[in-house]
């Protein structure tokens, strides 16, 4: 079914678009939420909560891409998740790792988080996003959107882990120049 | 939190990078698939013999029932300068095409793991489409290299027509990769705005925006081989940077190109601040600009992958789609 369509089941308040939702994303959706918890049951869970949040946030939101939005809200969900269980470091999953290379760039990111608005903190994360390189960003968001190994990350684009590291670590650095330079650090 | 913020990225980036898991993932699966309607159909399409899909059988464990019933045999197959090109398998899934291509040398051994398609492939469809093509396995027995070519219309509507054409113009074989320490000359070489290039400039990586406001080394002097085809053309120091200029000759016949670093002393790489990439009739000149703070901390090395042969021809196979 087209996204279009199901979006308007979900305007139209039709349950059947959760199953279509989940027949046609819950795969990417899953793959998600498993590098984040590394349980399948867990990521499980979490791909149900993201559904019933797409349920209550369409209406009055109406996304403009179905599959990124539903990706987000899992992302979402399998953060809070893991936050539930004061379980960062301990998690099976790709966050652990991920968080700690991104205290590089955002030390001490707990405190941070209450004094930057997440907004302004977005906007400043997509302008620094819209400067990279096409390739550089994705590898950038392969990592730290969809938390993906750096092993899976180095076989997707065809080149060592050895690269891969050295790409991220690049960008890291730019990114704390970057939110450094516009007095988020 | 900065991962929450991460998580606010654009969808359209967001999309990209997954377009990149996605398609990179398409080869254990199809190729899995291509063995799986070997074992199921071997009797009646003879031709696709079993040395012809030895990838296929260790990646087989990948492989997706509904994938494995959706991809077709092609085996067609054309002829030219020596050089065979046989599409083994293809898949048609909504706006997306995938090709399992092979080329193999029949009159000789110019065809080796290092063979490329060198960016000459092209499909012709009813639609526009955007195409890609990676290189997924060499076979030693049969000297044959198999590639991955993957096109999605560009509109998003899935593809229509009753065929695909694929074409190939040009092969490089035979390339070799050199690792070589670089030794800078005494004198330095005069620097020159980088406006002044601004439209000879193909190219770079990194901050290339800050490169185009920069200063690039004027080439001129004595040239130190480094490579078949590559040379260190100067270097100079500005503004706390250090750039050293590389020629890489004859780039669109030989796909000559490569990277140089900083090694430390213990083993650490430090890579270049930016690059810029410059015309020179069929040269290329690509000035890395370090920190010149981490040239004096190590020694300065050179990676180059330079072309050995290049054979035309006119290689074109028309797949049939359902």
């Amino acid at each position: 079914m087209e996204d279009r369509r199901i979006v308007e089941l979900f305007l139209e308040r039709d349950e059947a678009a959760i199953s279509e939702a989940g027949s046609k994303y819950g795969g990417y959706c899953r793959s998600i939420a498993i590098n984040i918890l590394g349980s399948a049951p867990d990521a499980e869970e979490a791909v149900g909560d993201a559904m019933f949040a797409a349920w209550n946030a369409i209406p009055p939101h109406r996304p403009a891409v179905l599959s990124t939005f539903l990706g987000k809200l899992t992302r979402r969900a399998a953060l809070k998740k893991v936050r539930e269980a004061s379980a960062q470091k301990r998690g099976g999953g790709q966050l652990a790792l991920a968080l700690e290379e991104l205290g590089e760039c955002l030390p001490g990111s707990g405190s941070a988080e209450e004094a930057v608005e997440a907004a302004e903190l977005g906007r400043a994360v997509n302008a620094f996003l819209a400067a990279l390189p096409a390739q550089e960003r994705s590898i950038f968001l392969c990592r730290y959107w969809y938390l993906d190994s750096v092993a899976d990350i180095a076989s997707r684009f065809g080149c060592g882990q050895s690269k891969v590291k050295m790409t991220l670590k690049r960008t890291r650095d730019r990114l704390r120049d970057h939110l450094e330079k516009e007095g988020h650090l | 939190m900065l991962l929450d913020a991460i998580g606010e990225a654009r969808p359209d980036y967001v999309e990209a990078a997954h377009a990149e898991r996605k398609r990179k993932k398409l080869w254990p699966r199809i190729v899995a698939a291509a063995a799986c309607i070997y074992l199921c159909l071997c009797g009646a399409v003879p031709a696709l013999a079993a040395a012809d899909v030895r990838p296929a059988y260790e990646l087989l464990y990948a492989v997706s029932p509904s994938a494995a019933q959706r991809l077709k045999p092609v085996n067609l197959a054309c002829e030219d300068s020596g050089i065979k090109m046989e599409v083994v398998s293809a898949l048609v899934e909504g706006d997306t095409a995938e090709l399992l291509v092979s080329i193999r040398d029949t009159t000789g051994s110019r065809i080796d793991r290092t063979a490329d398609l060198f960016d000459s492939y092209s499909i012709n469809t009813p639609s526009g489409t955007v195409g890609t093509c990676r290189k997924t396995d060499y076979d030693e027995e049969t000297g044959r290299v198999f590639f991955l070519i993957e096109l999605s219309s560009m509109n998003g509507e899935p593809i229509s027509g009753d065929k695909i054409t694929f074409s190939v113009r040009e092969i490089l074989y035979a390339k070799s990769l050199y690792e070589c320490p670089i030794e800078l000359p005494e004198e330095p070489s005069e620097l020159r705005p980088a406006s002044e290039a601004r439209d000879l400039i193909r190219g770079g990586s990194g901050d290339l925006e800050a490169g185009k406001d920069g200063l690039l080394v004027v080439p001129g002097g004595t040239e130190t081989p480094l490579a078949r085809g590559v040379s260190l053309t100067g270097w100079a120091e500005w503004d706390g940077k250090l750039s050293v200029q590389i020629r890489y000759e004859n780039i669109l016949e030989t796909d000559n190109h490569g990277d140089i670093y900083v090694l430390g002393e213990d083993g650490s790489v430090k890579r270049c601040l930016y690059t810029v990439a410059v015309h020179d009739g069929a040269d290329s000149l690509e000035d890395y600009v370090f920190d010149a703070d981490d040239i004096a901390a190590g020694s300065l090395w050179g990676s180059f992958t330079t072309g050995g042969g290049l054979v035309k021809g006119r290689w074109q196979v028309t797949v049939p789609l359902e």
